[in-house]
């Protein structure tokens, strides 16, 4: 055997001889079924919680739709009506659903409406006419 | 105890899974199956921890080293690609790479020397019936650079092929190959300055 042969034979005999290495000791099994349980809960626990703010968004989603929309408590003043970029404007919508949704401030000003700069970051309400589809076709902001 | 429902319940499952492939047991331990998960960690976490061992010369590392591994197991196992090896070359990449940085965060291991006596016989390495030489033989080992070391565990005492250390390596065969010979030489030399005896 040449040299290097000789080191691959030494260091596999010193593989054969070791003992006490042969495996991790128990407690370490413990710690990772331990910590496999606790992320298997935590990811069950997100899933709810994702499934429930859908269910909660789904629920308040109806109560503002345009069929089952509550009388406001004092009237609105709103914009006309305006279509939205990407569709025909003159496309004829036989039905649709009126969305009421928030929308950040400065939205105003994708439809050439004037905006305050200092209250960029609020909301503002606003309808929106969604088609059979799904896809906004107009919408109006509400004060 | 091993007659109580629940965990004779475990047991059974066990051995039902004790048949399946790595990448079964993976897969179902992604879709949470908690005794996948057992059986996997109970067939390769021995030859990790050897590994680990091996590269790191201390238990209390070793057992690091496997945690880790497995953590990252649970956590990211959906990141194992069939196209680039399998599970256990996958786990023993993750293991290389924990060992390296408990390597790298402890500073460079540097065996104590041991003082032992000249061997009588000309060739050290056929004379590792001597416990003292197969202890010389492993702090030379540990000494070496972590890359050297790696493929020389890998190859010689784990006995993995050059495609498999390649795979757990991230790097190309010949790579391996000349790295390993390096390390042989490494250690060869190593072993003459150590026990002062000729090859």
């Amino acid at each position: 055997m040449n040299e290097m042969e000789n080191v691959r034979a030494a260091l596999r005999a010193l593989a054969q001889r070791e003992t006490g290495w042969e495996e991790a000791p128990a407690r370490v099994e413990s710690a990772l079924i331990e910590e496999f349980r606790l992320r298997k809960a935590n990811r069950a626990g997100r899933a709810r919680m994702v499934w429930g703010a859908l269910a909660a968004a789904l629920v308040m989603f109806s109560a503002y739709s345009f069929s089952g929309a509550p009388a406001p408590a004092r009237p609105e003043i709103a914009t006309p009506f305006f279509a939205v970029p990407g569709n025909d404007p003159f496309e004829r919508l036989d039905r649709g659903r009126l969305v009421r949704v928030r929308l950040p401030r400065s939205s105003l000003r994708a439809f050439g409406l004037p905006m305050n700069e200092e209250r960029a970051f609020e909301t503002v309400k606003a309808d929106v006419v969604l088609g059979e589809d799904g896809l906004a076709r107009a919408i109006r902001f509400v004060q | 105890m091993w007659n109580h429902p629940a965990v004779r319940g475990e047991l059974d499952t066990v051995t039902q899974l004790a048949d399946a492939s790595d990448e079964d047991l993976l897969l179902r331990m992604i879709r949470g199956d908690e005794a996948a998960f057992t059986v996997l960690y109970r067939r390769r976490q021995g030859a990790l921890y050897r590994f680990a061992m091996r590269m790191c010369g201390r238990t209390s590392i070793a057992e690091e080293v496997v945690q880790e591994t497995f953590l990252v197991l649970i956590r990211d196992g959906g990141r194992w690609d069939a196209s680039r090896g399998t599970v256990a070359t996958w786990l023993f990449g993750v293991a290389r790479n924990q060992a390296l940085r408990c390597i790298d965060r402890d500073g460079r291991y540097a065996p104590e020397e041991p003082e032992m006596e000249p061997v009588s016989g000309e060739d050290v390495f056929d004379d590792l019936s001597r416990a003292e030489n197969g202890e010389v033989l492993r702090q030379s080992l540990l000494s070496l650079p972590p890359h050297y070391r790696e493929v020389a565990v890998m190859c010689d005492m784990d006995e993995m092929s050059y495609a498999e250390a390649a795979q757990a390596l991230g790097c190309p065969v010949g790579t391996v190959r000349s790295r390993l010979s390096r390390a042989r030489e490494m250690l060869a030399e190593k072993m003459r300055a150590r026990m002062g005896c000729s090859l």
